[in-house]
Order: C-alpha cells, then structure tokens, then sequence
C-alpha cells in the first residue's frame, strides 16, 4: 500500500463531490441573487437556509428583506408570525429589518409601536420610523412635528424632498360629495364642476339641456301621445338623476386621488430610503 | 484491509458514474426539432376569439330580463360597435359597463350609474382616470 | 498506523459526500425532471447547475433554459439564452444551432428585421445542412417584412432543380402574395366612401361589408323618414352624428379590415410554401 495512492483517492472524493445545496453553497448563490435583485429566488433560497441553521438571526433578516424588496411583504409578515420569536432576545438587525417589513407591508402603526416600545433602537432610527409611520398614514401635522424633532445636523436621506411632501400634504383639501350632490340640484352638473370635472360638468349640463328641450318640443307640439317626446324626457330624467349620483361620486373619486396621489408620492420616496 | 478498500474504491466509483456525459443529451431540444414546425408556429394565424367568449358576463344569465339584457348587448357589439368610428375611451366599455352595472347593482342604480358613465365618456378629461396599459384606454370600473 | 489513518481519511471523504448533491447529480435530476415534464422545477433546476458548474455543462444548460422558456412561451428570455449560448459555444454546429434558434425566437415576435440581422452574421457559404436551414430562416425573415422577391431567391435553392411541379406551385404561391400584398387600404378607404361596405368587399370581409352597407341604408332611411314627417333641420340634426360615426366608421374600419386579412392571408400564402418546402 503506497501512501500516494490513498491521497489521489482522498482527493479525488473531495473534488468529486461538490455538495451545491450545502449550506457554503446555497449562501453563496443566496447572496447573489439578493445582490442580483432575483428577490423572488433569493427567497426560496433563504427560506432552504433557515431550515438548515434555524437560529441565525442574519440569514432571517436576509430573508425579510428579500420579501421586503421583492414586493411581496406580507409573505415575510407571514414568516416573522411563523417564527414565534417574542420570548427570545432580540437582535437589533432582526428587528430592524422587521420594522422596516411592517413600514412596506402597510402597517406604519405597528412598525411605530415596535420602535417606541422596545429600547433597543436608537434615537435616529426611531425618530425616523415614526415620521415614515406618520407620512405613509397621511397623518401631516404629526409627520410635520416628527420632523421637526429631527434637528438639521442629524443627516436623514432626501430632507427637503420629505418636507415638501408634508408641505403638500397639509394643503390638500377634500370635497364634500354631500355639496357637490346639493349643488347639482338646481343646475345640473355644477356638483361637477365644484368636484374638479368641470368639463364632465358642461356635458352633463348638455345631456340634460338638449333631451329636455326636445322633449318639451314635442310635448308642445303633439301632446302626450308622442313616441320621441317619452323617449327624450326618459333621457333627460336618467341624464338628470345620473348626475346627481355622478356628482357625488366625482367629488368621492377627486379626493381619492389626492390621497391615492399623496399615497403614492410617499411611498416612491420612503420606500427606497428605509436601508 | 481489502474488503474496507474495495467498498472505499466502490463509493467513488458510484461517484464518478454519477458524472452524466457531457454532450450526450443536448439532441432533441423541443423547439430546434423542426425549423418548420417553428417557422409555422411563428406565421400561425391569430385566432379571433369569438363575442360571448370575449365576455363571459353575456352567457349568465339568471333570469329572462338579463337574457333579453345580454342579447342585446351582443347584437350591439357585433352590428353597430364593429362599425363605429369612435371608440369608448374606458374600459370596460360603456356597453359593457351598462351590462355589467345593471347585473351587479340591479336595473335602477345600473342605469343610474350608466347615465352617469356615457356622460362622463367624452375623452375631454383622460387626465381624471388611471390608465390601462395594455389596454390603451382608461380603467372605469363598475361600483356604486 | 500511518496506512489506517488514511484509509480512514479516505474513507470519510467518500461516505460524508454520498448523501450530498453535487452539480452534476442536479444535473441528472435536472434532466429527469424534464423528462418527467416537470418543466418549472426543470427550468430553476438547470439555473442552478448553471450557477455553480462554471463551464462544466454550460452548454446543455443554456440550451434547456432557453427551450424551457420558449415552452412556457418567453421568447424574449429563450433569445437572451440563445444568444448565451451562441458566445459560449465552441464548436461552430452549436452556434449555428444557436442562433437558428434565437432567429427562430424573433420571428415568433414578429421581429424580421431583427431576425434578419442575426442572420446576416453567418458566412455566406455554409456546409449543408445548415446552408439550406439558413435559406429557410432567411426567406422567412424576408417573407416578413414582405420582401417577396429576395424571399423567393432565398427559398427556391431548396426545391430540387428536378423538383419542376413544386417550383412551379413555390412560383405560383409567390406571385399570389405580392398580388395579396399589393392591396391598398387607400383603395379600401375611396370604395367605402363611394358605398359603404364595397371596401370590406375589396378587402375580402363579406360580413362586414354587408354590415357597413346596411346600416348605413338605416340611417339613410331613418334620415328621410325623419325629413319627411318633422322637417329636413330635425333630420339632419338627429341623423348626422350616427352618420358620422357610422359611415366615417366604415370608411377607416375598411382600411383596418384589409390591413388585417392581408396579414393573415400572407400568413396562410406562407404556411403552403412552408409545406410545399417540407415535401
């Protein structure tokens, strides 16, 4: 027996066998498809990690942040509810990775409770959670003192961006449906107009105007027996009461998009700031 | 000493076999099997797909009002809608909006909320709705 | 003593590694999931030999990559995997093959022209069979973006020249198509306006020719009945804006109709060459 031949025989197991869904490996590849922003595959792979080293608080906070990135939140709410991780002590990357999950999957409330409650933050990242916790609730006057009580010297990513969005926000002003249906009474498509769709408004008014002088036109001329008379007056009434429920829906629809569009603007701001 | 050698040379040997060859499937890729198969797949003609397919809402139909309802929707689709010079700036379209609304909401505020709907559909103000995409037109869905 | 510890060494490398999966025995479950048409779990599997294999089975793994997502119907990601392929590859039938492919991939996002140019990168003299497999794309190609002449260049090497009967049906399915491909849909458009529905007639749409003409002998009538019992102002006030929509619809929808059947019919004309060529 010659020592040789059992090295070549050593070594030719080791080099043969490649273990790809090892631990070593699949971190390697699950890292790089976080970096390669393949969130969706990044998750599987983190998900398989965490089965094999259940404890390691950095392979979960990977794993949230690959749901977090990957649009798909509430999957990484979902897990963080599986891991049933309150008895234990927290790390501070976990739950910072946590609260910045709760801030993208639409609960700014919790993700402010989980940062004032727990001492382990600091004062920075606190105050910064709870003023994109207020933003993204459209809660103005409360993001507008959030960041006030972050003083200048305190670098926070995009300040005059955030500012002028609160700005925004304070100023937005809603319609009443109830008023925009009161004022489409008397003249119809005013309500209309008063919502914002003034346009809309004039050819409401024209709907309207247009069927009842026709069907006033041939009421006069011809009576009740008149087949075009009914059918313009049946316009104008549907026309008419369209209206009405059409006033009160576009002064609905005008303050959703106000909301939908200051929702939006925030979230296109906060979201990429939050690591 | 042998016998522990010859299952050690045994378990690499199942290693090595384990290697597949290198080229050896690479043959009968699915679609580099026939240029023409590919080429007839790639000049295929579309298929049109017909009305009551395109909108499924027109074949339920619970009672005869709505039957009576869907008839005339798809006689308008396929006579006077084929032949039109505009087109409805929404989706769904005003007379897909109208069939769908008085389905779900009921004849009174179907109508209403129709009413509503072909005043609104003007193309003056594309500036108050979301945009479909894929659809080029405006999204307006039914809801009270 | 020296032996027995390295036996023993030899012996934990071989037994610790048999349970582990290792590149290539994902390889082999990459193909056995294919084979079993577990086509998504073959599709992630392959990625991953891909990953770590390095150049080991780069190859085989693009190519099934790049058939798997023309399966599910990805053509752009097949074509970026095609084009992998085609850097990578190091002998020249693999390339070809690659590129066939790729070509094959564009056409079937109607992309001619860009097919056209992958095409144009092979040399001019090829052995066979991949000569006539370049005809064939190339005519393709040509065919659509409706370059009959050079289309017919290309494709009728691959008639036999004692093959007389199917180079004289390939001739005659050619000159159909550029009779198809010479219809105007300004034609279409002054028909239409002369009568409604003559230019979906022209354009071969029966149905809606006779729908076009109809309604707009409705309106017509409804526009006289209307003059003679209120007045010629009510009529016209009523009628013109159907007017307007329908017989200005049939107008436009005449030209939209004849672009739409042309296509479909040069795609048909193209389809018989295709099984003319196949005999």
């Amino acid at each position: 027996m010659r020592p040789p031949f059992f090295l070549f025989l050593f070594l030719a197991n080791a080099l043969s066998a490649q273990d790809i869904y090892d631990y070593t490996h699949s971190r390697a590849y699950a890292r790089y498809l976080l970096q390669s922003q393949q969130y969706t595959l990044a998750a599987e792979e983190y998900e398989r990690l965490i089965f094999l080293r259940p404890d390691n608080d950095t392979l979960r906070a990977d794993l949230l942040r690959a749901y977090r990135k990957g649009d798909t939140p509430q999957r990484g709410l979902e897990q963080w509810a599986k891991w049933q991780l309150e008895p234990r002590p927290k790390t501070r990357l976990l739950y910072t990775e946590y609260s910045r999950l709760l801030l993208r999957g639409g609960y700014p409330d919790r993700a402010r409770n989980l940062v004032s409650a727990s001492a382990m933050f600091d004062s920075t990242q606190m105050k910064r959670t709870v003023l994109y916790a207020n933003m993204l609730e459209q809660k103005w006057p409360e993001a507008r003192q959030s960041i006030e009580a972050i003083p200048a010297a305190e670098k926070i990513p995009r300040r005059a961006d955030l500012e002028n969005l609160i700005k925004r926000g304070e100023r937005s002003k809603k319609k009443n449906p109830w008023v925009a249906t009161a004022l489409s009474v008397p003249v119809p498509g005013l309500g209309k107009a008063y919502a914002g769709e003034w346009k809309d408004g004039i050819i409401s008014l024209l709907f309207v105007g247009v069927n009842t002088w026709q069907a006033y036109r041939r009421f006069d001329k011809e009576g009740a027996d008149t087949f075009w008379g009914w059918i313009h007056g049946g316009f104008a009434l549907g026309f008419y009461t369209g209206n009405l429920y059409g006033s009160h829906k576009a002064a609905r629809r005008q303050n959703q998009k106000k909301f939908n569009r200051l929702q939006h603007d925030t979230e296109a701001l906060v979201f990429p700031v939050l690591d | 000493m042998k016998i522990a050698l010859t299952i050690s040379l045994f378990l690499l040997a199942g290693n090595l076999f384990a290697q597949p060859e290198r080229v050896a499937q690479l043959r009968g890729v699915p679609h580099v099997k026939g240029d023409i198969a590919l080429l007839g797949q790639a000049f295929a003609a579309t298929p049109k797909p017909r009305l009551s397919e395109q909108f499924s809402l027109s074949r339920e139909n619970p009672n005869e009002l709505q039957t009576v309802l869907s008839g005339l929707f798809l006689v308008y689709k396929s006579f006077f809608s084929s032949q039109d010079n505009q087109r409805c700036s929404f989706h769904p379209s005003c007379s897909e909006f109208g069939l769908e609304a008085v389905k779900k909401l009921g004849v009174v505020r179907g109508i209403i909320c129709t009413c509503d709907r072909l005043t609104r559909c003007n193309g003056f103000s594309p500036r108050q709705y979301e945009i479909d995409l894929e659809k080029r037109v405006l999204k307006d869905p039914v809801g009270w | 003593m020296t032996q027995r510890l390295l036996f023993f060494l030899c012996w934990i490398s071989a037994v610790s590694f048999l349970p582990a999966q290792t590149a290539d025995e994902t390889l082999l479950f990459a193909r056995e999931q294919l084979a079993a048409g577990n086509k998504p779990l073959a599709l992630k599997t392959y990625q991953r030999v891909l990953f770590f294999s390095g150049d080991q089975y780069r190859d085989e793994c693009q190519r099934q990559l790049a058939a798997l997502y023309a399966d599910q119907g990805d053509f752009e990601k097949s074509a970026f995997y095609c084009d992998l392929l085609y850097q990578s590859a190091d002998t020249d039938s693999l390339r070809y093959e690659a590129l066939f492919s790729k070509t094959g991939m564009l056409m079937l996002q109607n992309q001619y022209k860009k097919a056209l140019l992958e095409l144009f990168s092979l040399p001019n003299n090829l052995p066979e069979p991949w000569m006539s497999r370049k005809r064939l794309y190339l005519g393709a190609a040509h065919f659509g973006i409706r370059e009959f002449d050079l289309a017919r260049a290309d494709l009728l090497p691959l008639f036999a020249a004692s093959d007389v009967q199917g180079r004289a049906e390939f001739e005659r399915l050619m000159r159909e198509a550029k009779r198809i491909s010479r219809k105007s849909p300004k034609i279409a458009r002054v028909l239409s306006m002369v009568l409604p529905g003559a230019g979906q007639f022209y354009a071969g749409d029966i149905k809606n020719g006779l729908n076009s003409l109809l309604l707009n002998a409705l309106l017509g009538y409804w526009f006289v009945a209307t003059g003679i019992s209120y007045t010629f102002v009510d009529a016209a006030a009523t009628v013109t804006p159907w007017l307007f929509r329908y017989y200005g619809g049939g107008i436009r929808r005449a030209g939209e109709i004849l672009e739409k059947k042309k296509e479909q019919r040069l795609r048909k004309v193209f389809r018989e060459v295709l099984i003319k060529i196949e005999r």
